[in-house]
Formats: structure tokens, sequence, C-alpha cells
């Protein structure tokens, strides 16, 4: 059984005649363990395709399938890793990671404060344990939105273009992080990205999206060999790869340009 | 993301302060010109001289010429007490029925409506009524002071918490908070900044608020004695308390953001990618 099943799923927004369709049968199935890339060009319809995973949004039509149940409402289980972080501005960087658990009227007591230390320094945030979040880089702030939802150890990951407002220097750096915590640990990944080499170098399969209202184009396995590293996109297969790819969704940046 | 200390600026601090002093002074002079040589209102008009003797009596009783000689404390008391009691009760009310609102879309359509109604009334159109209601006294005063603090704090509030940043909510559903959570722990924090912007409007409202119901319905508090010096033709104690309400509010203004801006330390000011 998938992991995560998307059945006909339909969203619009907006009522009658003014209604814009932003999904319109949108079919996906995500294996246990798979870390999957969506990819299209803007507007297609991605984030909300990962919004209605999460339940942030209800689909007018179809389902949502997470581990056999409907999606009801957005929950720890399927933690979100969100484009521009929405890290509490006025917690610390301790108390961000915290805020799941104080949310849940969970206990706090030493295990978790360990976890929690353990966690910030998987990221790379200790010593900025007090720190508040404007005194942080962007990369911090998504490092941070990371350990957060982390830390409630969701079998579901869905990473909304995570890195896609990071310049390209930090942006490889939290590409190998994340490389690395999730061959570590796998979980269940639903990744909307932009970026073509992000997708490949990070993804298990690629599922190209069409222009709005967005429908799946086109299904790329990727082959490569874990673990990765940035090293990779620079092999001829990944190439070879990359220009196939960039061909179809080339096409589907032009109708969206339109 | 760290501001560069620019040197030019710092080195222009002193003539910078300098000029502050300058417009003042020639107030200053002017006003002493006019009130010393009697040319205004037929010679009532007083002199700065004679209007800071007159704070200075107020203060201490050393010229005794006036009823509220000394007895300065007494009366700034008096308004300090229902201008505080006035601004915490608006101030509650507008914050909790604000949020609420903002928040839950049922209380907004069965309250605001009716408060958003009441809300052009100007306050001194409330006075009659409140003297009649209330009496002679702290009661009409405190009312008076709590409904002008309460529109601009409620006003705030209801528009910090519905224009709270969704994505934060959104990040607290994920993390498995309930609504009631959400509200406190997010809704409220991320509308702070516009609470605190009521509060310090709202703040000064509430001492204009209090010197009109004091005018009018007290026997006691600064504003209290400003009428009555004005009907005893006594301008240079109606300058005093107008200098006292000058700088009580001043200093209440600072306190007040002093103590909003430790709580804001959190926001980043102008920057939101």
């Amino acid at each position: 059984m998938p992991r995560i099943e998307i059945d006909g799923l339909t969203v619009a927004f907006g009522a009658g005649e003014g209604a814009k369709q932003a999904i319109g049968g949108f079919d996906l199935n995500i294996a246990d363990r798979e870390f999957l890339c969506l990819l299209g060009p803007s507007g297609c319809g991605k984030s909300t395709v990962l919004n209605a995973v999460a339940g942030f949004i209800q689909p007018r039509e179809g389902e949502v399938l997470v581990d056999g149940s409907p999606v009801e409402a957005p929950g720890p289980d399927r933690g979100v890793v969100f484009q521009d972080s929405n890290v509490f501005p006025w917690m610390t960087v301790e108390e961000n990671v915290l805020a799941g658990p104080r949310f849940r009227n969970q206990k706090i007591d030493d295990a978790l404060r360990q976890q929690v230390s353990a966690i910030i320094a998987r990221v790379g945030l200790n010593g900025y344990e007090n720190h508040l979040p404007k005194e942080l880089s962007g990369g911090m702030r998504q490092r941070l939105g990371l350990a957060r939802t982390l830390l409630n150890n969701p079998g579901t990951l869905l990473m909304d273009e995570p890195f896609g407002a990071l310049d390209a220097q930090t942006r490889i750096i939290m590409q190998e992080l994340l490389l690395e915590l999730w061959e570590r640990d796998k979980k269940t990944v639903l990744f909307i990205t932009h970026d073509l080499d992000e997708a490949l170098l990070l993804g298990d399969r690629i599922v190209v999206m069409t222009a709005s209202p967005g429908k799946v184009k086109y299904e790329h396995v990727v082959n490569f060999p874990r673990p990765r590293t940035y090293a990779l996109t620079s092999t001829p297969e990944f190439q070879d790869a990359r220009r196939m790819l960039f061909d179809i969704l080339h096409v589907e940046a032009e109708r969206a340009a339109r | 993301m760290r501001k560069s200390r620019r040197h030019g600026v710092q080195l222009n601090i002193w003539p910078q302060y300098g000029v502050a002093f300058i417009f003042p002074l020639c107030v200053i002079a002017i006003w002493q010109y006019v009130g010393a040589n009697r040319m205004l209102a037929d010679g009532l008009f007083p002199s700065f001289t004679t209007s800071m003797a007159a704070f200075w009596d107020f203060l201490t009783g050393s010229i005794g010429t006036s009823p509220y000689s000394g007895d300065w404390l007494m009366h700034l008391g008096a308004s300090f007490q229902r201008i505080m009691i006035g601004y915490l009760i608006g101030a509650v009310i507008g914050v909790t029925l604000g949020l609420m609102v903002g928040f839950y879309s049922l209380v907004r359509h069965s309250l605001h409506p009716t408060i958003n109604a009441i809300r052009p009334v100007s306050i001194t159109a409330w006075i009659p009524l409140a003297l009649i209601v209330l009496g002679i006294g702290d009661k009409p005063a405190y009312f008076l002071t709590a409904l002008a603090t309460f529109f601009p704090v409620y006003i705030n509030s209801m528009m910090g918490a519905a224009y709270a940043d969704g994505g934060l909510v959104r990040a607290a559903e994920m993390l498995g908070a309930s609504r009631k959570r959400i509200l406190f722990s997010v809704t409220l924090p991320a509308a702070l900044p516009s609470i605190a912007a009521g509060l310090r409007v709202a703040l000064a409202l509430a001492w204009t608020t209090v010197v009109v119901a004091e005018m009018l319905g007290a026997r006691s508090g600064i504003g209290y004695v400003l009428i009555d010096s004005y009907s005893q033709f006594r301008l240079d104690y109606v300058i005093a308390c107008m200098f006292t309400l000058g700088i009580l509010g001043t200093i209440s203004d600072r306190i007040l953001g002093y103590v909003l801006g430790r709580r804001l330390r959190w926001v980043e000011v102008g920057a939101k990618a």
C-alpha cells in the first residue's frame, strides 16, 4: 500500500463562475520511504498538491489518503517545511524546536530536552539556541524550520520549495544536509521544487506537472546510487538526465508563461 | 543584516542637537516678550516666567495666591488614578474583544457591526449621558477614559488578529496546535505589534479624555484645576496645568513605549521576505 495516495484531486479557489481550478484530476502515489520530487512551472499547482496532503486545504473533488485514511486536518504526522520557513519570530531557536510538544501540551522532560539539543546539533544550529530568528540567516531559518518538524518524528515530510529563496551556495549546503539526514533516517518525502538539479540530486522519483491546471505530465525514476553528494551533478549521466527533463519542463514553462 | 555605523552621521550629532534647542528658545523668548509687555488678551496672557512661577507655586505652595497652591501632587494623583483605572479597563476589554472578533468569525459577525456603529460617536458626546447616569466624581471619568481607550485598542487588536501571518498559523496547525492554542500562542503574539500601536494611541486619547471629564464632571484633578483657574482668570495656573499634562503625557508615553519595546524585541524592523 502506498504511503500517500492522491486520487483525482481537484482544487478550485473561489466559487461559481469565477472559480479558478488550481488542480484538476491529479493522481499520484508515493511509496513508503520514497523521496518524491514534484516538478513544474510556477503557478501549476505544485504547492496546492502539498497543501492538500498537509490538510491546509480541502479538495473539491477526489481524495487524499495517508496510510489509507483520508486527510482531514493538518497534524504532526505530516511535517511541513515551508518556503519562507514560518518559524515563530518571537521564539528563540530552542523554543521554536520545542513549539510542537508545547502546542500539544506535552510534558517537557529531560529526555525531550536532550532530543531537542541533538536535533539542533544535527542541523548545525548548536550555539544558537537562545538566538531569535531575526538574528539568523535565511539558510539557518530553514534549518530551524526543518529541526522543528523533525522533533515530532513525522512519518511524512512535506517540503514546499524549502530552498527556493536561498542563494546558490547556501542551497547546495542545505541540499547536502537534507541528503545526509534523509539517507540516515529515511522518511516519505514529498518535495516541491522548480529546480531540476535539485530534483535529480535529491529524489528517488521525479514527477513533472503540466501548466495550470496541473496534471501529471511525465515520470522519471532517478537511479543514481546513494549516498549522493553534490559532486553527482557534474557527472555525464546526471547531465543527460537533466537535458532530457529540461526539454519536457521547458515546454510546460513556455505554456505557463503565455 | 547588521546595521553598519556610518561615521559621517556620528560626527554630525552635536550640530543637530544644537539645532533642536534653537526653536523652543525662540518660542520662549517671544512668549516672554509678549507676556511681560501685556500684549495679548488685555494683558491677561501671562509671560513664561509668570507661568513657571505659577507651576512652582502649584508644586510647593511657595507663593500661596491660588486656592490650589501646593496641591499639585493631590490633583495629579486624582487624575492619575482615573486614567490608570479607565485605561486598564478599556485596554483589557479592547484587547480581549478585538482578538476574539479578529479570530472567530462567529464572534465577528455577532459583535463587530454593533461596536463599529458606536465607534463614530465622539467621546465628548457621551459626557452628558455619563454624568447623568454615573453622577459627578470618579465614575464618569473611569467610563469615558475606558471608552476612549477601548476603540483604538479594539480596532488594532482585531486587525492584528485578523491579519496575523497565515503561514505561522499553518505552521502551528501542522505542529498539532488546537484552535484555542493558536489564538493564545500564535495569533496573540503575531498581533502584538499592532496591539502595541493601539495601546500607545489610546494612552494619548485617555489623557485628553480624563481632562475633559474632569473639566465637566469632577471636583479634583488637573483638568478641574485648569478649568477652575480659567474661571478665576488665573491663566498662569491654566498654563501650569497644561505644562503638567504635557510632561505627564510624555513620561507615560515613554514608559509605555519602553515596556512594549522590550516585549517586541523579536520584531524584525522593515523586513519580511
